[in-house]
């Protein structure tokens, strides 16, 4: 077997620390503060996104067809991308848990109903985090993946 | 509540390529701005980005794992077998949320810098775009692997002096406190 070994420059480390530029905390605060600029919209987005998990989980309760599981799948993987940067990291990692729990029972061909009901209560509490205090939202998403840890075995 | 980060970054003359999805794409493009990334290439599409990266001297590539049906992994491992020079060697991130078990293996191998997870944060990206600008991995070509080095272990700086890295160093050493990564910027 033939190993090549190269050391190429790194391009990034090149310019990344030329002066200039602007502190780290001002890079925060600038994409933090663009991110605002569509949170409005971005969190209505979210909303709807949330409301057909509901729906579409809801109607799979008896008969899950493949194309309402690739739904859920898809939902739960867009509500883990805006949840994060508009400060709802735990609802991400709900929706995490969704996407791993669906696509484990889409590959088994198999149906867990109480599994994917239990995961929508918790992206809808998760949705609204002041109702609960941090360690509480913690909880919740512990909860989750020990059910999704249930299920794979 | 952590310490506002120290030290200055500068990615205002940054050649960046941003593959992503069109839904995640604007979020994405508006934290790498707000970094001072003047104008991210957008790319919806592999071939798009691979176009670029033949026209283009790129600084960093941010892949989104999420694009359909593996397609930013394919990508990656594509550029990296590519005879694009440089771009073959330009520091690539993958954002990544869940990995569908029949992909794990191709996100395993593309041959990326550093997958960082889903749900991002803007401080969780900015640390991970910073940690790739300080490595210096060297770029190994296999026949089943073409990517960086990826016999590295990332214990962060040594604890001082009279200590080691060797396994029986740190077994010696005394428990540390428990500091989650995502606390701190480099």
């Amino acid at each position: 077997m033939t190993v090549i070994t190269r050391r190429p420059e790194n391009r990034l480390a090149k310019v990344v620390w030329l002066p200039g530029g602007k502190t780290i905390a001002q890079a925060l605060e600038d994409a933090q503060a663009n991110l605002d600029e569509i949170r409005g919209e971005s969190l209505q987005v979210l909303k709807a996104m949330l409301d057909e998990i509901q729906a579409v989980g809801r109607r799979s309760e008896a008969d899950p067809k493949a194309e309402d599981l690739d739904t859920l799948y898809a939902l739960s993987g867009r509500v883990l991308d805006i949840a994060g940067l508009f400060g709802l990291p735990e609802l991400g990692q709900a929706a995490l848990s969704l996407c791993e729990l669906v696509d484990r029972l889409k590959s088994r061909k198999a149906w867990n109903w109480p599994a994917v009901q239990v995961h929508l209560h918790g992206l809808l509490v998760l949705a609204d985090p002041d109702k609960i205090p941090p360690e509480g939202r913690q909880n919740v998403v512990d909860g989750l993946r020990q059910v999704g840890q249930r299920v794979a075995r | 509540m952590s310490e506002p980060p120290k030290g200055r970054v500068n990615l205002e003359k940054a050649a960046v390529l941003l593959l992503s999805p069109q839904a995640g794409m604007e979020l994405l493009a508006r934290v790498f701005h707000g970094f001072g990334v003047r104008q991210p290439h957008r790319c919806h599409d592999a071939q798009t980005a691979m176009r670029v990266c033949g026209e283009t001297e790129l600084d960093l590539i941010v892949c989104d794992g999420s694009l359909g049906n593996g397609e930013a992994y394919d990508f990656i491992a594509a550029l990296r077998r590519s005879d694009l020079e440089p771009s073959r060697y330009t520091p690539v991130m993958v954002i990544q949320g869940h990995t569908p078990a029949d992909q794990i293996l191709k996100a395993r191998d593309c041959g990326a810098n550093f997958v960082v997870a889903k749900p991002i944060t803007p401080r969780l990206l900015l640390e991970r775009v910073l940690w790739v600008a300080s490595e210096q991995r060297p770029f190994i070509e296999l026949d089943s692997y073409v990517g960086p080095d990826r016999r590295f272990q990332n214990l962060g700086p040594p604890d001082g002096p009279g200590t080691g890295r060797r396994r029986a160093d740190r077994a010696a050493a005394a428990p540390k406190p428990d500091i989650d990564p995502k606390d701190s910027l480099l």
